[in-house]
């Protein structure tokens, strides 16, 4: 498939198209910095004074260039198609082959980030421990066996431990539960709608 | 486990009869066994008697500290009929009727007494659900299962007085619920284990 753009940001490529190789492969790399330190204002304005523009056209045509890898990941481009893709913004086969090799190096960076996306609190870990209860103030002699939990949570890269307890009767019950919701993604139900939706283009 | 002389003194107070007669008793003990066991009273202590009230309300006050302590030290219904007839020198049909609220009301209150101190959150429930994720506006390969589980804790809550209900929210994938049944599973195990150890 092809990709289509709008207008503003095929305007904001418009500087790439006339520069030599070598200014493009320049520019990949500022976007490479870019995504993997951030913005750094110091490369934009040596860079603008090169090539004699204001250092806004520099930006516009680097958040350009990583816009143009957001979608060509978001719709998971074979290279074929992300080379007719460049070629009809009006790219050089020799610009497109730069540009192909820095969407090539930098397509698994761009889907880990593309699917880290909208994502709650996500299961990382789990430990137990049994314990007996052997006495409290208010009851000196007793046996209560207790699970003790610590589930940890990763949301985004950041992991938080929940200790949590329970009794053998309900540990029995959550262990039965999450097993039947497992069973269920097997059944043949949810398989069918899975592979009916996979199939889905949209 | 000892038990302080002025309880013993109050208690000695079920043998005057003509002021306690075996309907306020009634009432008293019943009153004192769901406090205990419940946190309810159901007589008004302080009507249960014309006169003075003051011995009724030290009279109860006194049965309700000695079943707590019995209970709490895991005493038999013997021991504590003991302890009524040979150190506060209780009537043998009064100390009787006391035996017999004791032993009924034993397991509710030892409950009511295994429940009183710290817990982490305690699990008591889990809802899920299977998602399939079929498009993003980052990603547009559809995805999925993922399992969304929440998981109901109770923990007890002094503002409220009472049990405070939260969940706790989480998604996993196949793989990682896979994970987390598997953990599961050796723990019940474990429990499991345990139990026949000890029936055998």
């Amino acid at each position: 498939m092809l990709i289509s753009l709008r207008n503003d940001h095929k305007e904001h490529l418009q500087l790439l198209t006339a520069q030599p190789e070598q200014v493009v492969a320049d520019f990949c790399k500022l976007a490479s910095d870019f995504l993997e330190n951030g913005p750094t204002a110091k490369l934009f304005s040596t860079a603008a004074s090169k090539l004699d523009v204001t250092v806004d056209v520099i930006e516009n045509c680097i958040y350009g260039l990583i816009n143009l890898l957001l979608i060509a990941c978001k719709h998971q481009l074979s290279e074929a198609d992300f080379r007719d893709s460049v070629l009809t913004l009006g790219f050089s086969e020799n610009q497109e082959t730069l540009l192909s090799k820095f969407y090539d190096t930098k397509k698994s960076l761009i889907h880990k980030i593309n699917t880290k996306g909208l994502t709650g609190p996500h299961y990382h870990d789990l430990q137990w421990r049994f314990e007996v209860q052997l006495a409290s103030r208010s009851m000196l002699q007793q046996v209560t066996p207790l699970i003790t939990m610590d589930l940890a949570l990763k949301t985004g890269s950041e992991i938080s431990h929940q200790i949590l307890q329970t009794d053998p009767t309900n540990l029995l019950h959550l262990a039965n539960e999450l097993e039947h919701a497992l069973n269920q993604s097997r059944s043949r139900h949810s398989r069918k709608v899975q592979r009916a939706l996979g199939n889905l283009q949209i | 486990m000892d038990i302080e002389e002025k309880h013993k003194n109050y208690l000695k107070l079920l043998n005057k009869n003509e002021k306690f007669s075996d309907e306020i008793l009634d009432k008293l003990l019943e009153n004192c066994s769901k406090a205990l066991s419940s946190h309810t009273e159901v007589y008004d202590i302080s009507s249960l008697s014309q006169d003075d009230t003051t011995e009724i309300k030290q009279l109860y006050a006194s049965l309700l500290y000695v079943f707590a302590q019995f209970v709490r030290n895991s005493q038999s219904s013997e021991e504590f009929s003991n302890f009524l007839l040979t150190e506060c020198d209780i009537e043998k049909d009064r100390a009787q009727l006391l035996e017999k609220y004791y032993e009924e009301s034993y397991n509710s209150i030892r409950m009511q007494l295994l429940n009183i101190g710290n817990y982490l959150p305690h699990i008591t429930d889990v809802r899920w659900k299977i998602d399939y994720m079929v498009k993003s506006s980052t990603w547009d390969q559809s995805e999925g299962p993922i399992f969304r589980v929440s998981l109901k804790t109770e923990k007890f809550d002094s503002t409220l007085k009472g049990p405070k209900i939260e969940f706790i929210e989480f998604s996993c994938t196949g793989q990682e619920l896979q994970d987390l049944v598997y953990k599961l599973k050796d723990a019940v195990r474990h429990c499991q284990k345990l139990a026949n150890n000890h029936n055998h």
